[in-house]
């Protein structure tokens, strides 16, 4: 159960590919989550939890270590565990109802020459009325990612009802910038904006889901086709300037 | 474009997680430990099923019960489903297990408040609030415990008319001043006497002089807290026919016990300059305020008057001789030093010989010191006479009384009075002339008789401050204003100079 909120009204609201400049304001409480900013000075606990969903978990459980999470100078930073399947990150306690704009800054820097770690990076919203498992998740994501010796991409894409659905794909060997996904409607929008950019770039745009959401970034360091793991080297992303310029509708988590 | 084909299988196969339908497991049961049960906890919130997500959370709880947001999670569930007692057990755990989360800690209260158990309540909220000062719900339930908490009207502490177990009070004068101390912790609303509202401070003492007829009279004493709980209290007093003339020469033992003094002087400061005179003033007003009737005076003079030796006599001496029928002066000539207060408004000092130069609230006595006395000592009457000046005091002018109204000094003499003069207000000098303080030099003519303005042989408070302003301002040449105000009570102070 959760306590919708109508406070969340648009004041500075724009279709999803209508692309307003910041309109995001320093706030510090939840009810401000319309137009909200976390820079990730400490951790809003009110806000946000550490999680930790395990993508193909049957074969992964045994050796599986949850990411480190923690605000470090002002930044949230995972790490991922070495010697072991691991992943986590930060997810939302509030959802997000209707069209939004959200955005986070993210930086990553792949480790080359490796080839028993692959290196995943996404920033997501998920699907509130989904359950969280393999083959119903809904999720839609932008992803950072290097598998073992590959070179490494971003791209966008979702996920509805276990199908997987993504656009083209850039070589990028890390990133340091700004994620930033809109939804008008069920459509989505993903766009980039690497450091020092003025333009956002867009990645992807498709037709989604309108439920309620969440967010999610988290770090990563397994592809869907290892099912043994070494992992000698940890993945390590920051995440910082995390943006509500606009949301239809922010409901509060009761608890 | 082979290459593009098997990218994009890598890629589904990475978000489904393998989710061919051979690989896919069932949420597992028999995982253990700490990096397992974020993965449960997360799976239940997203779960449509209670039942299932009722399972989760207790799988995460049991594989790592150091793990708060199982307990909160599934003690909210619990919540909703009216299962308070479940809830309430996960709560505690979770607050046992330190979460910062306010809002767990204002259910857990909101719950415990429906269970009457408003200690644990009061203590878990305020654990919310000392998380999130300003969580509207928790304020709101603050409230309401408070509100449940409290059940009792006001503590009442009266000082005068002082209670005597089982025993009518006697006394021969024809108003009675009801004074003492009422306390509450959701905070006092009123105090009544005799349903006349009493003047109340922010502290809670309160002060009203009623009329008391010949025989006996009851005295009620009400007072409301906020929530709107009552306390009464009553007190019998008996008053004798009176003895005071209602007209004539009116004497000193028919309206005073004792009469005492502490008279301060200073001239030779340890850090402030030299003054010529105060000393004298100080000795001078000592001997009139003996003819005057005064027969207990701490006369404390230069190195003597530090301020240790000073709130000695104001606050371990006086309280233990001063009775409910005396009056006491207190005066001062030295220096004298206004501060503005950091939130705006001034604050007067009395410097002692050892008062630092900048240090005032360390080493000088507050006015808010001085005047505080009046709630430490049971006194009728109180006068502070400072031959120094002030602002800040918080004055309330008045301008007493009409002294032609018949009986006149029989109803001010048996009201409550705290009294203050000074010699000038803020930014003012007080100026030494003529072998004495200017303010003084005028104290001693008005108490020799000058101030006897209707001639009766009594010069009373308000006829002090009513002849020391204006012959002191003209004086000066308008360099020196005296100030005059009453601090408490409708009374007055009385000096009995005798006829002229």
């Amino acid at each position: 159960m959760r306590k919708p909120i109508r406070w969340a009204v648009l004041v500075c609201w724009v279709f999803a590919w209508v692309f307003v400049s910041e309109c995001a304001a320093e706030s510090t409480g939840a009810r401000d989550l319309s137009r909200y900013h976390d820079s990730f000075d400490k951790f809003r606990e009110d806000l946000w939890e550490k999680t930790g969903f395990i993508p193909g978990q049957g074969i992964r459980e045994d050796n599986f270590k949850l990411a480190d999470v923690a605000i470090d100078g002002g930044m949230a930073r995972v790490k991922t565990a070495t010697g072991c399947f691991s992943l986590g990150g930060l997810g939302s306690k509030f959802v997000i109802r209707g069209d939004f704009d959200v955005q986070v800054d993210c930086s990553v820097s792949f480790v080359t020459g490796v080839r028993d770690t692959d290196q995943v990076v996404m920033f997501s919203v998920l699907d509130k009325t989904k359950e969280l498992l393999d083959r119903e998740l809904g999720v839609a994501s932008i992803v950072l990612v290097k598998i073992a010796m590959r070179k490494g991409r971003i791209f966008s894409g979702y996920m509805e009802g276990g199908n997987w659905s993504r656009g083209s794909w850039e070589e990028a060997e890390g990133f340091h910038g700004t994620l930033r996904i809109t939804r008008a409607g069920k459509e989505v929008t993903a766009l980039c904006r690497k450091e020092g950019e003025q333009e956002w770039k867009k990645l992807n745009a498709f037709t989604w889901s309108a439920n309620d959401v969440i967010v999610n970034f988290k770090a990563q360091n397994y592809s869907a086709k290892r099912t043994s793991q070494k992992a000698s080297v940890p993945v390590v992303a920051t995440f910082d300037n995390f943006k509500v310029n606009a949301a239809r509708e922010i409901i509060e988590p009761e608890i | 474009m082979f290459f593009r084909e098997v990218c994009r299988f890598c890629f589904i196969l990475c978000f489904m997680g393998l989710s061919l339908p051979h690989l896919i497991s069932p949420p597992d049961l028999a995982a253990e430990g700490c990096d397992k049960a974020p993965h449960l906890s997360w799976q239940a919130q997203f779960s449509k099923d209670k039942e299932k997500a009722t399972q989760l959370y207790r799988q995460a709880i049991e594989q790592c019960p150091g793990f708060i947001r199982p307990y909160e999670l599934l003690g909210n569930l619990y919540r909703n489903e009216g299962r308070k007692e479940e809830a309430v057990a996960l709560f505690t755990k979770a607050a046992e297990l330190g979460t910062n989360n306010y809002k767990l800690y204002h259910l857990l209260a909101s719950l415990l408040l429906e269970k009457n158990e408003l200690d644990e309540a009061h203590r878990y909220l305020k654990k919310s609030l000392a998380i999130r000062g300003d969580y509207r719900e928790a304020l709101e339930l603050k409230t309401r415990i408070d509100a449940a908490q409290d059940k009792d009207g006001p503590r009442l502490l009266l000082y005068e008319p002082v209670i005597t177990r089982g025993l009518a009070l006697i006394q021969a004068q024809e108003n009675q001043t009801v004074r003492g101390l009422a306390t509450d912790k959701s905070g006092v609303a009123w105090v009544k006497v005799n349903q006349i509202e009493a003047s109340l401070d922010e502290l809670g003492n309160f002060l009203k002089d009623i009329p008391v007829s010949v025989g006996t009279n009851t005295i009620v004493v009400e007072a409301e807290d906020r929530l709107g709980n009552r306390t009464t209290l009553s007190v019998t007093v008996e008053r004798k026919a009176s003895t005071v003339p209602l007209s004539g020469a009116a004497s000193l033992s028919d309206f005073y016990g004792k009469s005492i003094a502490v008279v301060i002087g200073v001239n030779r400061y340890e850090k402030w300059p030299a003054l010529e005179f105060a000393v004298q003033d100080a000795k001078a007003v000592e001997k009139r305020l003996k003819e005057t009737g005064f027969e207990e005076i701490a006369l404390i003079l230069d190195k003597e008057a530090t301020q240790g030796r000073i709130l000695t006599e104001l606050f371990h001496n006086l309280p233990k001789k001063v009775g409910s029928n005396d009056r006491v002066v207190f005066y001062f000539a030295g220096h004298g030093q206004t501060a503005d207060l950091p939130g705006g408004g001034k604050k007067g000092y009395i410097i002692p010989v050892d008062g630092d130069t900048t240090d005032y609230a360390g080493t000088a006595i507050s006015m808010e010191q001085v005047r505080s006395l009046s709630s430490r000592i049971p006194a009728k009457h109180i006068l502070y006479v400072m031959d120094s000046c002030y602002s800040g005091l918080g004055l309330s002018r008045s301008a007493g009384q009409s002294p032609a109204v018949s009986g006149f000094l029989r109803k001010v003499a048996s009201m409550r009075a705290v009294q203050i003069v000074t010699a000038g207000g803020s930014g003012e000098q007080a100026q030494e002339r003529g072998g004495h303080g200017l303010f003084t030099g005028f104290l001693l003519k008005a108490l020799e008789g000058e101030a006897d303005i209707n001639k009766d042989g009594v010069v009373t408070g308000t006829e002090l401050g009513a002849y020391l302003r204006p012959a002191v301002s003209d004086a000066s040449n308008q360099a020196q204003t005296p100030l005059y105000g009453r601090l408490e009570g409708e009374g007055e102070f009385l000096f009995f100079i005798g006829k002229k």
